[in-house]
């Protein structure tokens, strides 16, 4: 969990630094944001980045706390989330449109007999509308696996993610 | 302003709050296996699946299921009386054949068959649970006594030698109902209750426990009604009643979505 964290760090970071940097030489250009993201079994409140390549590839990692388990049931429920995508309307500042796929992992103790852990896997599509402040959109489904740890037992679901956010191009 | 709200995120982040990780004493029910109409539910409430999901839980004290039997005297695992409010069939259930059954299956994206009882498989399941039979067809069907003691005795004879970790407790409607199961077998009969008033009246008869819908009983209710037998309260859908619930500190709590209330 703190190498997630400390990753998370080390990406916001570089992303400042790079914001006095020209984007030519850099070869990308970085958002950062704030998201609601709801999936199956919790709604996340997430902080993310979003790396643009040159070509229109995106990559955006977020990381979030469920609220349901967190806040309602004090279980701690941390969530990493890495989706890439391809811009369609790359030449397009305003208006990105384009499909992503998604991998989650999250996990939360639900007692101390039982660790629950999720991973996701969807696909769909994002959007984004802005310049400088972007509000963005992502909305994928797929398959997600429950295990619970302590039994090495496994179920297999039907999962979703739909993501709504606003960040700021650095 | 960027890195302290960063830094301030992560502090928050990792120090979030995770209380010390405590078991209540009051041991928790699945109904249904997975929650009636539970939007979080992993699989169909009353099938196989959900069934087999609910009972890997070890700290999970046991399920309920609902109990019906089709026209060829088969008992299937469903909550409604007709078929078409939760499937792709229809007609009433004890109206319909095995063989009409068997095409069954739910609307959900997983499309889980209906499930007869003897399908059930509790192999798997490594410490003691307790599985409630809520036997719907004694009200869907027109039953008469002699009919009702064969489906007891067949009931049983399904049952006795399917898990030694698993008591099987069926939750019947009428006195005389109740004395056919006690004499075919059955070790504890529990019914339902819509009031305190008639909690009472069915611990007198000789019922072993009620179930009572968690609004209708308050804490010393609760503790009136288990000096005369075990008291099951349910109707428990959001995390603030199901707290509410176990300060009542009731034999059981049936609960919609079981992870919930055993994060709790």
């Amino acid at each position: 969990m703190r190498c997630i964290c400390l990753s998370m760090v080390l990406v916001i970071i570089y992303a400042e630094f790079s914001f006095s940097q020209k984007e030519d030489s850099l070869g990308y250009k970085v958002a950062v944001g704030k998201e609601i993201a709801i999936s199956r079994f919790d709604a996340f409140h997430s902080f993310y980045a979003t790396m643009s390549f040159g070509k229109g590839l995106d990559i955006r990692p977020s990381l979030g706390i469920g609220i349901q388990k967190t806040y309602a049931l004090q279980r701690f429920h941390p969530r990493f989330s890495l989706g890439t995508g391809f811009d369609l309307f790359n030449k397009n500042n305003t208006f990105d449109f384009g499909p992503e796929i998604r991998f989650s992992i999250s996990a939360y103790n639900l007692n101390n007999v039982t660790r629950l852990s999720y991973t996701d896997a969807t696909l769909g599509y994002f959007l984004s509308y802005g310049r400088k402040w972007k509000v963005t959109h992502c909305l994928s489904v797929g398959k997600g696996l429950e295990k619970q740890e302590e039994l090495d037992s496994s179920f297999a679901y039907w999962s979703f993610n739909l993501n709504l956010g606003l960040a700021y191009v650095l | 302003m960027f890195y302290r709200r960063s830094i301030l995120f992560i502090i928050l982040l990792l120090s979030s709050c995770s209380k010390d990780l405590d078991n209540h004493e009051v041991p928790i029910l699945g109904h249904a296996a997975t929650g009636l109409f539970n939007p979080q539910q992993m699989f169909k409430e009353n099938t196989a699946e959900a069934v087999s999901y609910a009972l890997s839980f070890e700290d999970l004290a046991g399920i309920e299921i609902d109990i019906q039997l089709s026209q060829d005297g088969t008992f299937w695992l469903y909550h409604d009386e007709n078929l078409s409010s939760q499937t792709n069939g229809n007609g009433l259930l004890c109206e319909s054949s095995d063989e009409y059954l068997n095409t069954v299956h739910h609307k959900t994206l997983n499309q889980e068959r209906l499930t007869t009882l003897n399908d059930l498989n509790f192999e798997d399941v490594s410490t003691s649970k307790v599985v409630f039979l809520d036997l719907k067809f004694i009200s869907y069907c027109a039953l008469d006594s002699i009919q009702m003691d064969q489906i007891a005795k067949e009931l049983n004879d399904l049952l006795v030698n399917k898990a030694d970790q698993i008591s099987f407790y069926p939750i019947v409607l009428g006195i005389e109902n109740k004395d056919i199961f006690k004499n075919n077998g059955f070790e504890k009969i529990y019914a339902d209750a819509s009031s305190f008033k008639d909690g009472i009246q069915k611990l007198d008869s000789g019922f072993d426990g009620v179930f009572v819908r968690n609004a209708n009983l308050d804490k010393q209710k609760v503790n009136e009604l288990k000096q005369k037998g075990e008291v099951v309260l349910f109707d428990l859908r959001t995390p603030g009643t199901v707290k509410k619930a176990l300060r009542k500190t009731p034999d059981f709590l049936m609960v919609e979505e079981f992870r919930t209330a055993l994060a709790i």
